[in-house]
């Protein structure tokens, strides 16, 4: 069964309801929807677990997303058909915007369309952590006082364990 | 004669900022591994070799992720990069 796939890398921000109507079909029982956002918070450091110290507190501004144009478009493309080829899909759509993204802002959509929920589900949570480990995308965290790359985080590489072993 | 490809290396992010610069050209002669080619890079000068060695690399050839014994050929794109934290 064929699977329209559907990548894209932009600036711009992204309609939800749009890309709905893109995935949705007549043999299709289950869309999921997947939506990363720019999220308020603190620099880890500037804050400690019991207390925010008025004067240290260093709030973030938004990320900043750097891509490698071309591997990028590319390696999102090779982990959509591989999502294809693991789960039963009809259609699988990846948008990831680029550039300077405030916070509140939409960074990442994953959308599967799929007769039944169970591989859209999995399929949509296969595919961010695939985004999170395989795909040249870097942020870097604008706070109010100071800027830092994003580090990446040993829980996002472990969560990739669980779709490396044979289904 | 021997035939020189000139060798693009590109760099991103942390390590784009670190090298203060976004790609330079190698000329090479004949196929080399990633690590000859990062001794090659970090023989340029010293903030080169500083932003190479502070931090975990990762490596394409052409667009497709290598590693430090991977062969580079005369002509290839190389993109250095860390680690990834998109999505």
């Amino acid at each position: 069964m064929m699977t329209w796939i559907n990548c894209r890398i932009q600036v711009e921000d992204f309609s939800l309801a749009a890309e709905y109507q893109t995935l949705v079909r007549q043999d299709c029982g289950a869309v999921v929807l997947f939506s990363g956002l720019v999220r308020d918070q603190f620099r880890p450091d500037s804050v400690s677990s019991n207390s925010i110290d008025p004067n240290n507190i260093d709030q973030l501004q938004a990320l900043e997303l750097e891509h490698y144009p071309g591997m990028t478009e590319r390696s999102i493309s090779t982990i959509a058909e591989q999502a294809a080829r693991r789960f039963d899909l009809r259609a699988v759509s990846i948008i990831h915007r680029v550039g300077v993204l405030p916070v509140g802002e939409q960074i990442v959509l994953v959308g599967i369309a799929a007769p039944h929920r169970r591989d859209a589900f999995a399929a949509c949570e296969m595919l961010m952590d695939y985004l999170k480990n395989e795909v040249p995308l870097w942020k870097k965290a604008h706070f109010r006082q100071s800027a830092e790359w994003v580090e990446a985080k040993a829980a996002d590489k472990n969560a990739l364990q669980r779709w490396e072993q044979p289904k | 004669m021997v035939q020189t490809l000139v060798t693009q290396v590109l760099f991103f992010a942390s390590l784009r900022e670190a090298m203060k610069i976004g790609s330079l050209k190698l000329t090479l002669t004949k196929p080399v591994t990633v690590q000859n080619l990062l001794m090659m890079i970090a023989g340029q000068s010293d903030r080169f070799a500083a932003a190479l060695a502070e931090r975990e690399l990762l490596v394409a050839i052409n667009e497709q992720l290598a590693d430090q014994h991977s062969m580079v050929q005369p002509g290839d794109t190389i993109a250095l990069f860390p680690p990834v934290t998109g999505g």
